[in-house]
């Protein structure tokens, strides 16, 4: 194993050495991606040049351009941050504002400037790429808007409500150009597929398009007013900057609180030889069993606070008992059997999202039935509550205890295998199996070659353990579904028997 | 509420109805009887509209939130003149007065959590609250009118919005906010005894962000409303119109709504967490210690706390920052190792080697930013008030050494002075010790805390006069409850 670690280590020096040499040229990127943000840079510039070219903007159009591209400014600079990761501007609003008002040069300028300006501090390429794709995001848009009817407003006295064809046209359009020339480039990145990445990463993007729709069609109106246009939209965006003070003040909120469980929970635990970094170690845990069964992105949020929290309950009513040298009479098991639940009332005063303290008063259940609190059969405990049964049981005995010393890995994850199916679920043990060894193997790579190295190398070893546990997963489920559709098939077949009978 | 407090609510009450008197008498009302016959739909939408952004709430700085009537309360006051947009307001204020304790009442009864927590007030309808909201938003709106129209008794027109009008517009929202601020911090200076200047700054500080927002918002739908036929291309009130000024102002409002509800759902559920480990420590200990004398220790403390620190010059939020340092006062406690602490000193035994537990807890509590006065408080709560003095430089040194994020104006306001943190941990010493020594059981408890702090030894004088007013209500409270209970059995 030392020899092993020793290659690994030399191997990723040179593998870091050559990804310094690499990203002095082009970030590193293959030829393929550079090829990609070449020709996107350059037909945005072109796109810019070409419109400006065939619609020359008036003094009122290079007065607009500098209105809207200081607004879309001041709101891509003020990003929102989502509670479940990513982040939200109004940008789109002023953009698709311009668009409807202005018209294609305008539009085009605006996405083009706004960009630029917005990414000046990052690498060349990728400032040239963004602003590019806004470019052709926002003019494609305004041809889209024209060729559906509409007219821009600048130019007509109609009112905006005349043209939903070209509004559903612009908005479309703009959607599908902005997703989908940066998800190929993700894509192209991360060597997987257009759809999976759109799904996974870019998906949830389009709510907020259809949101902030209709504002960017009442700034369109506001501006179209005489005189105070301008004034108006300034005016109207006012309440949307206080908005976003108020959300950033909950996002604070929310980490505050966050912040506040971790530090007691941790602290509670930390003055305890029995108990230090307990909490810390499942949770970590948890991530990577979860990862390994790909456990939903938006679940993990309660299955974090749930692994965090699972054991409160049992510091409120044992602590005697935990710390008991000799053997536990019935009436300490009787405690024992009442934390999920202590567990349950506290982290329903605690946890905003509810379904984290059912986890907790699940945590101890099994799939043969024969657990605590509820004896729930298999079928009703939630996956979250057996991950963080498996985690909790594995890192118990990876500690030391007042009547044992700890179980080396191995043993350790024996031990897990044998209760697969009647104290553990036999799925969450297999995604231990592949997940907790990989976890016990970061820390020290990570110390010796640095995190880059260590993923280098660590990330092909743990896709195909996790693609190996998949297909092995499938096939079990797949064999489990045969085999009751046969149980079923012979239940029908004796049943139709029967009256013969 | 103070004697003087309540005459200045009666007084504000009233100057409200008796300004709209003189406005109408002025010629206002011949105005607003011509203004009614031929804006009369005009005037419905305003009511309408007023009504509805008056039961919703926006976010302000620093915490808090208010109510989102200004944004159509201005609109209407450029648009229909100053006395109906007077009526509107006060109505608005009246729905929204009567409507949402209902409604919040019918929500708690939903919401087991919510109804659960005994910190909350019940929601009741205050009359008094009602009558001062309408009286200084009536005297507000007129003084607004006088300012944008130029002279008492102006009514309705309907001319175009130019630069001018803008102007005159924006010194309109700074005389509401103006006598907004003013009537509010006068009112709660009298009620606390707290200092007039500061409080005024800091309502201000609140303030004028959201009220700037909301009239901005009511300029814009003005606007629109007075440019509709350009926007529309076509002169008249239609449906579309209506709608489309609706939406100006719902949508922005309602997005601040929602942005208020999220973050104070958030801070219910961060006030139920600290409580929440409030219990923990309480149940932790006594598990450990199952002989322990007193239960609910925490949260005996932290009911009382609160009610000391009411009595003193303690802003809310301060007052709130004692309530959690009481309760969570033990969590050092409750961490250290069985066996490491002796129960009836409080303190580590010799064997364990541990530190005291108030340190514990301060360094637990240290830990996260936005609880580092409480950890303060709790570091304090168990030192005596004749080291009160060799501390201050201490306490001064912490809460330099502190930068506050800037991030969090919208979470907390300003850090309070040194001599004000150690009020707060000596309320927590005096009450602490007083639930320990069963003062509620024993008299004598409370004369020896007496007799120690005209000594200026163990306890803060003010803070042992406060208890001892806090006892004595309670008691009368008591007796009175004793004897309508015996009233009743008797009539039974």
């Amino acid at each position: 194993m030392r020899q092993l670690s020793a290659q690994l280590k030399a191997f990723l020096v040179l593998v870091r050495d050559r990804i310094t040499a690499q990203r002095a040229l082009f970030g590193g990127q293959p030829a393929h991606i550079r090829a990609y943000v070449l020709s996107v840079t350059l037909l945005g510039a072109l796109f810019v040049a070409a419109a400006s070219l065939l619609y020359p903007p008036d003094t009122n159009g290079l007065i607009a351009i500098a209105f809207f591209v200081t607004l879309g400014i001041i709101a891509a600079a003020s990003p929102i941050a989502l509670p479940r990761g990513g982040e939200v501007t109004a940008a789109f609003a002023v953009q698709f504002g311009c668009i409807i008002t202005q018209g294609t040069t305008a539009a085009v300028w605006v996405g083009w400037l706004c960009a630029a300006i917005l990414l000046r501090r990052r690498p060349w390429y990728k400032i040239g790429f963004n602003a590019a794709e806004s470019a052709l995001t926002c003019g494609l848009a305004a041809l889209a808007f024209q060729a559906a009817g509409g007219k821009f407003l600048a130019l007509s006295t109609q009112p905006v409500s005349q043209y939903p064809l070209g509004l559903l046209a612009a908005g479309a359009c703009y959607i599908v150009v902005n997703n989908l020339v940066i998800v190929t480039a993700v894509a192209m990145e991360q060597h997987k597929r257009l759809l999976g990445t759109w799904l996974a990463g870019f998906r949830w993007l389009i709510p907020q398009f259809c949101a902030l729709g209709p504002f960017g069609i009442l700034i369109a109106m506001v501006y179209q007013v005489r005189d105070v246009g301008p004034t108006g939209v300034a005016l109207f965006l006012m309440p949307l900057f206080w908005a976003r003070y108020a959300f950033t003040g909950y996002m604070e909120m929310r980490r505050v609180h966050e912040d506040t469980v971790n530090a007691l929970i941790t602290g509670l635990e930390r003055y305890d030889p029995y108990t230090r970094e307990h909490s810390e170690r499942v949770v970590r845990m948890v991530e990577e069993i979860a990862a390994a069964l790909a456990y939903p992105d938006h679940k993990m949020d309660a299955l974090r606070s749930a692994a965090l929290l699972h054991d409160i309950g049992k510091s409120a009513v044992m602590e005697r008992v935990l710390r008991k040298k000799e053997k536990l009479t019935e009436e300490d098991w009787n405690l024992i059997k009442q934390h999920p639940g202590e567990g349950h009332d506290l982290v329903k005063e605690i946890e905003p999202e509810e379904s984290v303290a059912q986890i907790v008063l699940e945590t101890h259940e099994r799939p043969d039935g024969k657990g605590y609190t509820n004896q729930l059969p298999d079928a009703e405990i939630s996956l979250a509550a057996k991950i963080i049964a498996v985690a909790d049981a594995f890192h118990a005995m990876e500690s030391r205890r007042p009547y044992r010393d700890p179980l080396p890995l191995e043993a350790a994850l024996q031990e897990l295998g044998k209760g697969a199916g009647t104290q553990f679920d036999p799925d969450v043990v297999k995604g231990a199996m592949v997940a907790l060894p990989l976890l016990a193997l970061v820390l020290p790579l990570v110390r010796g070659v640095g995190l880059e190295a260590a993923i280098l190398v660590l990330q092909p070893l743990r896709e195909l353990a996790l693609r190996a546990l998949r297909e092995e997963i499938q096939e079990v489920a797949e064999e489990r579904a045969a085999g009751q559709e046969e149980s079923a098939r012979r239940h029908e077949e004796e049943r139709r028997r029967a009256p013969l009978l | 509420m103070r004697p003087s407090c309540r005459y200045y609510v009666i007084a504000v009450s009233l100057a409200g109805p008796a300004a709209a008197g003189v406005w109408a008498a002025l010629g206002g009302w011949q105005e607003a009887a011509a203004a009614w016959h031929a804006l009369r739909l005009d005037i419905l939408f305003f009511l309408v509209l007023g009504c509805l952004l008056g039961m919703l709430t926006v976010p302000i700085a620093r915490g808090g939130e208010m109510s989102a009537g200004l944004a159509a309360l201005l609109a209407a006051l450029l648009v229909i003149g100053p006395l109906p947009t007077a009526a509107i307001a006060a109505l608005s204020v009246l729905v929204a007065g009567i409507l949402k304790p209902l409604l919040a009442r019918r929500g708690r009864e939903r919401d087991d959590a919510a109804a659960a927590s005994a910190e909350e007030p019940a929601e009741r309808i205050e009359v008094a609250k009602i009558l001062f909201n309408i009286g200084h938003i009536v005297l507000a709106i007129l003084a607004a009118g006088l300012v944008y129209y130029g002279h008492p008794g102006s009514a309705a027109e309907l001319p175009r919005i130019g630069v001018p009008e803008l102007l005159r517009g924006g010194a309109a929202v700074g005389v509401v906010m103006l006598i907004e601020i003013s009537a509010l911090s006068v009112a709660v200076s009298m009620d606390k005894g707290l200092p007039l200047v500061p409080l005024w700054r800091d309502t201000a500080l609140q303030i004028v962000p959201a009220d700037l927002t909301l009239g901005g918002l009511g300029l814009l739908v003005a606007i629109i409303y007075m440019n509709k036929g350009q926007i529309f291309g076509a002169a008249g009130m239609r449906w579309s119109e209506v709608g489309f000024v609706a939406v100006v102002l719902l949508v922005p409002s309602g997005l601040l709504y929602y942005a208020s509800r999220l973050k104070s759902d958030m801070w219910r559920v961060y006030k139920s967490t600290l409580t929440a480990f409030g219990h923990l420590v309480e149940a932790r200990l006594q598990a450990v210690d199952p002989d322990q004398p007193i239960r609910e220790h925490g949260r005996q403390v932290a009911r009382l706390a609160a009610e000391v620190a009411e009595r003193l010059p303690f802003t809310e939020e301060e007052v709130q920052r004692v309530r959690w340092a009481a309760q969570l006062h033990e969590i050092g406690k409750a961490a250290m190792p069985v066996g490491s602490w002796d129960a009836a000193s409080s303190q580590p035994t010799e064997t364990s080697g541990a530190a005291n537990y108030a340190e514990i807890g301060y360094m637990m509590l240290r830990e996260v930013e936005f609880l580092r006065l409480v950890s303060l408080l709790v570091r304090y709560h168990a030192r005596p008030y004749r080291e009160h003095k060799e501390e201050r430089d201490g306490m001064i040194g912490a809460l330099a050494q502190w930068q506050r994020p800037r991030r969090w104006q919208m979470l907390h306001r300003n850090q309070p002075p040194a001599d004000l943190v150690l009020l707060g941990a000596q309320v927590l010493h005096a009450v602490d010790f007083y639930d320990s020594a069963l003062g509620d059981k024993d008299p004598s408890v409370l004369a020896y805390m007496k007799s120690e702090s005209e000594k200026g030894g163990e306890f803060h004088p003010a803070v042992v006069e406060a208890l001892e007013r806090v006892v004595l209500e309670r008691s009368e409270a008591d007796a009175a409850k004793a004897s309508r209970a015996g009233r009743e059995v008797h009539a039974l």
